[in-house]
């Protein structure tokens, strides 16, 4: 299996351009089974974009069932259906964005951090618990530092090295020209790199 | 090419966007320069540690909260949802029409049942006039406009009916002076039950207007210190019999000649705007009754 293979096989199933298209079409005949394929297909990169936003389990479980439902109202709104998966991280990006401002008007991340220790996430993973301790140790050192970097920045990241979109696709849902995502990516890796010095 | 125009070339490196001139660049750079070379080294094992971020699984109920909150939201979906359900025999058009005609019955049990006299709450203060069986003006009159006809039945002018004969509201906009109006009648309850019981539930059932009170004078205030103060003065005044009701609402008997006393007490305390006639020429009895009312 090829690193592309494994890491869309942990990302959730992976859909042709064509079979977007044809579920969609799908979809906006108010087909609830289509509407359950499509949240099967995306609830885990979805979920996790959420998770990495936000942090926090519970509210990234929130965000989640918060973007599919809003997914689900304004598709009559979507204008061609190739450009689905540009359009539901958009929504995705933004829902994140205005929950993400609303906790920390609260003061809600000045209290909660992944390395809770009764943090209980289910990761993908079939290797030893050594391994496994040692990954989700670094898997919340770079969350953390994911997560104290720039609206823009963290975005560009996430969409890029954790959902593995192409430059395309963060162009148009961050609605950036393809250089500015292209420079700001180098820039968001090499702060993160800066970041994550000590850890190596 | 220096270090740090070689660091903004790391992605185009990794993603074999370089063109061969550039790429050459770097690679020669690279190999001179260790720190570089080093910095490199660990944008790389920063992309590898970001590219093999596990992922989380999702919550199994996931599915299913979406779908109960799809359903959930729609108020009316789930109304119609409810009420086939509780009326398993009822189609759509049915439904609707018992619904209207529920609507219909609540609307005309409000407008019938429970309506009340109208409020011209638009109505501008300060407000004055004078009527009585005899003699009806509004502060705004000059002498010769005093002998128009007196009105049979004079409300104040809140209350708006076809009891209420067209051009016998008296009105009297005065602005920029206190807050307070005044409105004097002669009051001869209708042969109409609508007015009899508002008349009584505005001034309360104990309070009922016999053709021994000459006149009625209500002023109006939104403040309720300025009542206590005149309610006090009105006490004060040893020469007049007062008898309260309430606190709202106080009677005095009064002599002929003491009825200049009451206007000059009302208008020098600013309790109503100067009016210009002589409260006594209402009445030709000796002794007369003055309700007062405070609102």
């Amino acid at each position: 299996m090829s690193r592309q293979d494994s890491a869309n096989s942990r990302r959730g199933p992976v859909l042709t351009e064509s079979q977007i298209i044809e579920l969609v079409s799908t979809l906006r005949t108010k087909d609830e089974l289509a509407f359950a394929r499509l949240v099967r297909l995306f609830e885990r990169r979805i979920y996790n974009l959420a998770l990495n936003y936000l942090k926090q389990e519970e509210e990234a479980k929130d965000l989640t069932q918060e973007i599919f439902v809003a997914v689900y109202r304004a598709l009559p709104q979507l204008k061609e259906d190739s450009k689905f998966v540009p359009w539901l991280y958009q929504i995705a990006i933004n829902h994140s964005r205005n929950h993400y401002q609303k906790l920390k008007r609260t003061g809600f991340f000045t209290t909660q951090s992944l390395d809770d220790p009764d943090s209980s996430l289910q990761l993908i993973s079939a290797s030893s618990p050594q391994r496994d301790l040692e990954k989700q140790e670094l898997n919340r050192l770079v969350r953390e530092a994911i997560a104290s970097m720039p609206t823009t920045e963290k975005e560009i990241l996430i969409l890029r090295d954790i959902q593995d979109l192409s430059y395309e696709v963060i162009s148009s849902t961050l609605e950036l020209p393809l250089g500015t995502v292209k420079s700001k990516l180098n820039r968001a890796r090499i702060a993160l790199k800066n970041r994550l010095k000590n850890t190596f | 090419m220096d270090c740090t125009s070689i660091q903004d070339l790391f992605t185009a490196a990794l993603d074999n966007d370089l063109d061969p001139e550039n790429s050459e660049k770097f690679n020669a750079h690279l190999s001179e320069c260790k720190h570089c070379s080093l910095e490199f080294e660990h944008f790389q094992t920063t992309l590898h540690c970001l590219n093999s971020i596990e992922f989380a699984l999702p919550p199994p109920t996931l599915l299913a909260n979406i779908e109960a909150q799809i359903h959930s939201s729609n108020p009316l979906l789930r109304f119609y949802r409810w009420f086939l359900h509780a009326n398993p025999t009822l189609s759509l058009p049915t439904a609707t029409a018992t619904v209207v005609v529920a609507f219909a019955c609540m609307l005309l049990y409000k407008n019938i049942f429970l309506a009340k006299p109208p409020i011209d709450t638009s109505s501008p203060l300060p407000i004055a006039g004078y009527s009585n069986q005899k003699f009806s003006f509004s502060a705004g009159d000059t002498p010769d406009q005093l002998s128009r006809p007196p009105a049979s039945v004079f409300y104040q002018n809140q209350i708006r009916s076809t009891a209420i004969p067209a051009g016998q509201t008296f009105r009297h906009e005065a602005p920029g002076q206190q807050n307070f109006s005044m409105i004097q009648r002669k009051i001869e309850l209708p042969n109409n039950i609508f007015f009899s019981n508002y008349i009584h539930q505005y001034f309360g059932q104990e309070f009922v207007p016999s053709q021994h009170t000459d006149l009625l004078i209500t002023i109006y205030s939104p403040d309720n210190e300025a009542k206590r103060r005149l309610h006090h003065r009105l006490l004060a005044e040893k020469k007049w019999q007062v008898k309260i009701y309430d606190r709202n609402l106080i009677l005095l008997t009064l002599d002929r000649q003491e009825m200049q006393n009451l206007q000059n007490l009302l208008v020098n305390h600013q309790y109503v705007p100067p009016f210009p006639a002589d409260l006594a020429k209402f009445t030709d009895s000796k002794t007369i009754q003055v309700a007062i009312h405070l609102k």
